[in-house]
């Protein structure tokens, strides 16, 4: 083995890549697009398999018949199970605001959603109840993006 | 003779399924999965309760555009709260994968085992061949920017050289496979197409013509296998997988003679020997060989020793390979008709044998008796070779 240390655009001995898939075109699933249409009327989209709600929507249950599911509006309550707080970017240049992000649920559901929450990290706990707030209708493009965050909800 | 192989139990094929191949649907991969593994269940008649084992293909992540696409489609294909693993030789997956479900079962490890091989090539743009310009060595070759098809033509024109055959022999391959697949449900590239058709499509690069290659496309296939007792249980026309075959040949495609795809014979070899068969072209009835390109087929079928070096494309003349014919060959349609999600394309041909072999391929069963068939497929930086032979 060796060590080297030279690998600076310029050097002669040097041998540059490139991506040429430059990006890719996902399709939204089978019932990725009634999500979609969910998102885009302001409402967080959920399935139900029987009577089990299930976070995300995905097509199947997870059940031995692998059935199809009901893509469904939740309607909450949603609960931030899980919280942490962003205090570096993926460069490692110290963020102005910390971020709060936060693993969130619905009441009796199983699984759940990312999503920053708009709170002071001294402000925020694991079990605390939160409301999605969505972006205005208008820029809204039936993505997960749509939810331009969530936030407390007084108890 | 067979080979003196230490394996637990016999090992068949109970059930399969496969979704409709098409150059974008609508479905994620996870979908596409869930699509063929519910087919192959309802068909053994089995839940996801039954099965022990799942195994995974599919071809570079680049294409569906998800890292770790085994473990993002696992789910759909009813992988989770089992033992799940995932195989990958590039384009010689699709049979690797019910290889390693088969030793999944004959070890005993695993009484049932769900092959689930998938791919979505749609995603990658502007084209999904982008993703080949990544297979190459980083410093030797892609500074030379090479694709697949410049390759390819010239160990075509390496075969037609070496072998004396031309371009309108080769193109028999495409008018048979696309035509055949014109009986197959989920078939994307069927059609009804003259040597002339062929020879008059789109040069890319010389000697190969647009109608020389497989499409780009979307899809997916699920097989169920089982160890012999439960296999029984679950079937009275299980069919076993007699023989297992894999090898790599060397990396640099430019070391080898093109003309003959020794990485195939190889693993034919091992194979058959498993198998017990010491003359394939007598004993096999139906074949599947990998065909993304019409004169692979003849190069594989030549690798299966289903033919003499340089005899394929005489036999494809007189018929020999028809599905009436002495041989038939991809009886399903092949790459060419039916279409090439990379893994899933490959798998589709062990599908393919499986229904022969029960009688159960419809307008596509062959003319006549078939005991045996054999499914190959091909990949890798073109040195792998994937061979499963299978009995009824």
């Amino acid at each position: 083995m060796s060590w080297w240390k030279r690998a600076l655009p310029g050097d002669l001995v040097h041998f540059p890549g490139s991506q040429e898939v430059d990006h890719y075109l996902y399709t939204p699933g089978l019932h990725g697009l009634k999500a979609a249409e969910l998102l885009k009327a302001g409402k967080v989209p959920g399935m139900l398999c029987g009577d089990q709600l299930i976070l995300p929507p995905k097509t199947f249950c997870p059940d031995e018949r692998l059935s199809e599911g009901e893509v469904v509006e939740v309607e909450g309550p949603f609960i931030a199970a899980l919280v942490t707080v962003i205090r570096e970017d993926f460069y490692g240049r110290k963020l102005e605001e910390p971020q709060v992000l936060a693993f969130i649920t619905a009441q009796g559901a199983i699984g759940g959603y990312i999503g920053v929450v708009k709170a002071s990290p001294g402000d925020v706990y694991p079990g605390m109840r939160v409301r999605p707030v969505f972006r205005p209708e208008e820029e809204r493009t039936g993505a997960i993006t749509d939810i331009a965050f969530w936030e407390p909800v007084a108890d | 003779m067979r080979v003196n192989l230490h394996v637990k139990d016999r090992v068949a094929i109970v059930g399969a399924g496969m979704t409709l191949f098409r150059r974008r649907l609508l479905e994620t991969p996870r979908e596409l999965a869930w699509e063929a593994v519910r087919q192959a269940l309802d068909e053994a008649g089995l839940t996801l309760r039954d099965i022990d084992c799942i195994v995974t293909g599919t071809a570079p992540d680049a294409f569906d555009g998800v890292h770790f696409n085994g473990e993002y489609l696992a789910d759909g294909a009813g992988g989770f709260g089992k033992p799940v693993s995932r195989v990958y030789v590039g384009g010689g997956t699709g049979v690797m994968v019910p290889i390693a479900a088969w030793w999944h079962a004959a070890s005993g490890h695993c009484d049932t085992v769900l092959a689930v091989a998938e791919e979505k090539m749609s995603p990658a743009m502007p084209h999904p061949q982008y993703v080949f310009a990544y297979i190459w060595d980083p410093i030797l070759e892609r500074p030379l920017g090479p694709n697949l098809i410049w390759i390819f033509a010239m160990e075509m024109r390496r075969y037609m050289y070496k072998c004396g055959a031309k371009k309108e022999d080769i193109a028999l391959v495409s008018v048979k496979n696309k035509g055949n697949a014109l009986d197959h449900p989920a078939a994307q590239a069927a059609a009804k197409i003259t040597v002339e058709d062929v020879l008059n499509s789109e040069l890319l690069v010389w000697p190969v013509n647009r109608l020389d290659i497989s499409p780009v496309s979307d899809g997916a296939v699920a097989l169920v296998i089982a160890r012999e007792k439960t296999a029984r249980r679950i079937t009275d026309s299980p069919v076993w997988i007699e023989g297992v075959g894999f090898t790599l040949d060397n990396t640099h495609w430019y070391n080898r003679e093109l003309a003959y795809p020794r990485y195939v014979q190889y693993a034919a070899r091992m194979a058959y020997r498993m198998a017990g068969i010491e003359r394939p072209w007598k004993e096999i009835d139906v074949a599947e060989p990998y065909d993304p390109f019409d004169y692979k087929e003849l190069h594989h079928i030549e690798g299966l020793m289903l033919a003499r070096p340089c005899e394929a494309w005489k036999l494809v003349k007189e018929g020999y390979f028809d599905r009436d014919g002495e041989l038939p060959t991809s009886p399903s349609g092949g790459l060419l008709g039916v279409g090439n999600p990379i893994a899933a394309a490959g798998l589709m041909k062990v599908a393919e044998i499986f229904w022969q072999l029960r009688y159960e391929a419809g307008k596509r069963q062959v003319r006549k008796p078939v005991h045996k068939g054999v499914a190959q497929a091909w990949g890798d930086l073109m040195q792998a070779g994937t061979v499963i032979v299978l009995g009824n």
